[in-house]
């Protein structure tokens, strides 16, 4: 009986940290916030990303009106804060950008789908031309950490 | 008298009343001054009676019988439970550890259009990632500059 219950509790906790995982942005790559036909999607697993020691890579482009950059915005903050990764000295290992009280550039660790992996989230908004917005939002997972992403990819 | 009913208690022969007086004489006299034989009456009328074998097949046992029975069925559907609730677990385990797929996928959609030329997919990975991190954007900066509010 005692046993019973053990397991009964460790099931119904499973799955609530499952659906813990779930990240708003996640709408957002579905195509539920912005239409499919306005975003520029790149989504790789595999392979090919073993040069990277990446496991998956989900990216979405798009230009946003000033609503749904502040509904995106919000998106990608609850799931900073609320999801954060801690490192081992227990802070959240994130780094951000304000600029004109905005959210500019981002990116999170945040919990992984898989212990065996790290999952990191970006955000970056441009202004750009008639009163949009630039959005780019990037999932990726894999084995590494967020300095070895910076020498990887900070080739300019 | 105590002779009497003694003898017919050996011989099978006392009724249920002589075997109660019987009792009740041997429980009279102390316990120092009983005999051997006395001892041992006593400690057979003192037993409780065994159950009559016409009361064996007669007697209602539904009560226990349904006691049983529910017991059975309970710790049955204890045990379905536990089943349930281990498949649930293992299923519950195996998203969360996302068992990795073998899976290869390169795919873009540009506008809606599909980019399956794995080369271009792994640019435009590249590119988005160096846009990300080399973050000080000195066209934003620019776009600002001349574009003031």
């Amino acid at each position: 009986m005692k046993r019973l219950m053990i397991l009964i509790l460790c099931a119904i906790t499973t799955v609530s940290i499952h659906a813990q995982k779930w990240l708003s942005i996640s709408d957002i790559f579905e195509g539920k916030v912005i239409d499919k036909s306005r975003i520029t999607e790149t989504l790789i697993k595999g392979e090919q990303l073993e040069p990277y020691h990446l496991t998956s890579f989900h990216s979405v482009k798009f230009n946003a009106t000033e609503k749904e950059r502040d509904d995106i915005e919000k998106a990608f903050y609850t799931d900073m804060t609320q999801h954060a990764a801690k490192n081992s000295s227990g802070k959240p290992n994130s780094e951000m950008e304000n600029r004109g009280g905005h959210l500019y550039y981002a990116i999170a660790e945040v919990k992984p789908d898989s212990p065996f992996d790290r999952r990191y989230i970006c955000y970056q908004c441009s202004k750009g031309a008639h009163a949009t917005f630039g959005i780019t939002l990037v999932c990726l997972e894999g084995h590494v950490s967020l300095q070895d992403l910076r020498k990887m990819f900070k080739k300019k | 008298m105590k002779q009497t009913l003694m003898d017919k208690y050996l011989l099978g022969e006392s009724s249920l009343e002589e075997e109660h007086t019987l009792c009740r004489l041997l429980q009279a006299i102390p316990p120092t001054e009983r005999t051997d034989t006395e001892e041992a009456l006593l400690l057979m009328l003192s037993a409780p009676p065994m159950m009559d074998e016409n009361d064996l097949f007669t007697a209602d046992h539904t009560e226990e019988y349904e006691r049983i029975v529910h017991q059975r069925k309970r710790r049955t559907l204890w045990k379905y439970t536990g089943i349930a609730a281990a498949v649930a677990l293992v299923v519950s385990l195996g998203f969360i550890l996302h068992i990795p797929s073998n899976e290869n996928i390169a795919v873009a959609y540009v506008n809606g259009k599909k980019v399956s030329d794995e080369k271009q997919v792994l640019a435009m990975m590249e590119s988005t990632m160096n846009d990300v991190f080399v973050h000080s954007d000195t066209e934003d900066e620019l776009y600002q500059l001349f574009n003031p509010k």
